[in-house]
């Protein structure tokens, strides 16, 4: 079977958007149910929304796992209607430092660096700008950097997690039919 | 060969569990419980020692339910207390534990001249040291707010008490915080506790010694936050320090406190603090807040007045001055 | 076997990252280990001193705030909150404190209780100030 040129193209971008929403819905939904649930300590959460934005960052590009990041936070406010609340700040901060870090590490460690590893830096990295947020807005004791090893050491270990998951994931969508039929490229999309 | 073969070992073993055995068993200690709460506007403390037979904890707490009442009786915000339904009357029959209050708080007042003083309420009113946002009243406004107060402006007819002016406010700060702490002391000792100390907020009241032992209580550096001047040590007795600065705030230099000077209505100067010992905490407080008003020597012209109380007064510039009684009972700290 | 399957896909990269922040994170627990000792204990409400008591002595404290009581236990040198009326008991599994510096915040009652160390040895040579 062929098609032509423009066609592959066009199919490319309604794959990606399909992909895309679909990233952000599940992304929702994994964050809505975390939010939910009590968490063992305060403010620790395992962060499995995140492997949906390590995903569109491999498949998609960096832009794509932004899209999913804030999306998967303005949504999840809105569902659990703590827009603009201590709670939402905190995650905005989280997130976007987050993607900050794991988009420039994409970048620069490009095919040198794995999921595992982007995803590592982007759960120390929401760990990092949670506390400065909440240093700035929330808490205003010195005493709290005293838990950052804590939070960091799970950082690391729900880092691998996702990573890992995300690493799975990323393999079996890349090996899917979906993603070969009429297909021009299946990484980085500029 | 090894000074540990396995018999060795063993009658160490046992000779090691048998003294700590023994060390468990032979002096199953008294049980101390100490609790806190915040009552009266300031943390109450009260330390019990006793078997554990005895119903430590459960007095403990009853004591603090017997503050919380006479609290709610004598404080001029609650509006079931006593004070504040007096506020529309005239005359008014009062609660037995009032008119207590009253009566020692009367007689207090009439032996140290009006120096001791429960109609300043609205004097205390328009400073409001013991409030968030004190300030400093115009001279005028102190004058309006002296009368009605004063000697003679309270009188207590049985159970019925009376003023003399319908604008006087009644105020018992300087006095019913003692006689919670004498109330708590009693259901103490009627729960068969004989050691046991009740602190609200520096002022105390032991029952009994410390296991054998005086109790060491220390008094406060009116200047020094972190020193005290020495330590007494007492068994069954009340210890009241007032001083000037426990409650005050500062303006152009000069520091405005909480105990006043009925005479003029601004804070007393003549003191910087008072410790008085006597076997109650009600007496012992309102003669700590006269002998404070009062200064060093009328002070302790006063404080002879009452047999069996002891005090020492440190004056404006810092000297101490006590009577012969404390002087025997005080360590000065030394440096 | 969970092991290797993490491993097989690690690249060097993602290895010296995780243990580059390992390192970092390993350092920082040492160097908290190392705060000495907390001597007092603390609880303030809004910036304001509620209550101040020497870790050695075992009690009992019970705050009562905005939505209930909040009883602070102090023993064995270590401070903790046995129970608090408030919903979601934060500050009860925040557990022990006890070194300097160390906290336990009470968001819905407003407490914040923490350890203090003590300025210069100040041992303890009176059991109640008076004040």
């Amino acid at each position: 079977m062929t098609s032509s040129a423009a066609e592959a193209v066009q199919l490319e971008k309604i794959r990606r958007e399909i992909f895309l929403a679909l990233f952000i819905a599940l992304a929702v939904a994994i964050y809505t149910v975390e939010a939910l649930l009590p968490s063992p300590v305060l403010g620790l959460r395992l962060g499995f929304a995140n492997i949906l934005a390590l995903a569109a960052l491999f498949l998609f590009g960096a832009r794509a796992a932004w899209t999913v990041t804030l999306a998967r936070i303005f949504i999840g406010a809105l569902l659990l209607g703590n827009l603009f609340s201590p709670g939402f700040l905190l995650s905005l901060a989280g997130g976007t430092a987050a993607m900050t870090l794991m988009s420039a590490a994409k970048t620069l460690g490009g095919r040198f660096i794995s999921p595992i590893g982007v995803s590592v830096l982007g759960a120390v990295g929401h760990i990092a700008g949670q506390m400065l947020v909440a240093s700035l807005l929330l808490v205003r004791h010195p005493g709290l950097w005293n838990l950052g090893p804590v939070f960091m050491l799970v950082a690391v270990a729900t880092g691998v997690m996702n990573g890992l998951a995300a690493s799975l994931l990323i393999e079996t969508l890349r090996g899917h039919p979906v993603f070969h039929y009429g297909s021009v490229a299946n990484a980085d999309h500029p | 060969m090894l000074p540990f073969n396995r018999p060795t070992l063993i009658v160490v073993l046992a000779l090691v569990a048998v003294i700590f055995g023994l060390r468990q068993w032979g002096s199953a200690p008294p049980e101390e419980i100490r609790k806190s709460r915040i009552l009266m506007d300031t943390v109450v403390e009260i330390t019990v020692f006793g078997s554990p037979s005895l119903p430590l904890q459960e007095s403990v707490d009853a004591a603090f339910k017997e503050m919380e009442r006479i609290e709610a009786l004598t404080s001029f915000f609650e509006e079931k207390s006593d004070l504040s339904r007096l506020r529309g009357d005239a005359g008014f029959e009062v609660s037995p534990e009032t008119a207590a209050i009253i009566t020692t708080g009367l007689e207090i007042a009439a032996a140290s001249g009006g120096a001791f003083d429960m109609t300043l309420g609205r004097l205390k009113n328009i400073w409001q040291i013991e409030g968030d946002q004190p300030r400093l009243p115009q001279p005028e406004e102190i004058q309006e707010a002296l009368s009605g107060s004063g000697f003679g402006a309270l009188v207590l007819e049985g159970r019925r008490l009376v003023r003399r002016a319908p604008e006087t406010r009644i105020d018992l700060g300087g006095i019913a915080k003692g006689y919670a702490i004498d109330c708590a002391i009693a259901v103490l000792k009627k729960a068969g506790i004989e050691h046991a100390a009740v602190n609200a907020g520096g002022d105390i009241r032991m029952l009994g010694d410390r296991r054998g032992q005086p109790w060491r209580i220390a008094i406060q550096h009116p200047r020094q936050p972190n020193r005290y001047l020495g330590r007494l040590l007492v068994r069954d007795v009340a210890v009241v320090t007032s001083g000037d600065y426990e409650r005050f705030f500062e303006k152009d230099g000069i520091r405005y406190h909480h105990l006043f000077d009925p005479r003029t209505g601004y804070p007393a100067t003549a003191s910087q603090s008072v410790t008085v010992l006597a076997d109650k905490a009600v007496l012992a407080d309102a003669l700590a807040t006269a002998v404070f008003v009062l200064g060093p020597k009328e002070g302790i012209a006063l404080l002879d007045k009452f047999p069996g109380t002891e005090g020492m007064i440190v004056g404006a510039d810092g000297t101490p001055v006590y009577t012969p009684g404390f002087g025997k009972l005080i360590e000065w700290h030394g440096n | 076997m969970a092991w290797k399957l993490i491993f097989s896909r690690m690249t060097l990269m993602d290895g010296v990252i995780i243990i580059a922040l390992l390192a970092g994170i390993v350092s920082s627990f040492i160097y908290m280990g190392q705060r000495r000792e907390g001597s007092r204990v603390v609880v303030e409400r809004e910036g304001k001193i509620l209550f101040a008591a020497s870790l050695d002595q075992e009690r009992e404290v019970s705050f009562s705030g905005p939505v209930g009581e909040t009883v602070l236990i102090v023993r064995r040198g270590a401070a903790f909150i046995r129970r608090s009326d408030c919903r979601d008991k934060v500050c009860v599994r925040m557990g022990e404190v006890a070194k300097v510096g160390d906290w336990i915040a009470c968001v819905p009652n407003r407490l914040l209780v923490r350890v203090e160390g003590d300025e210069k040895g100040d041992k303890r040579e009176y059991d109640i100030l008076s004040r």
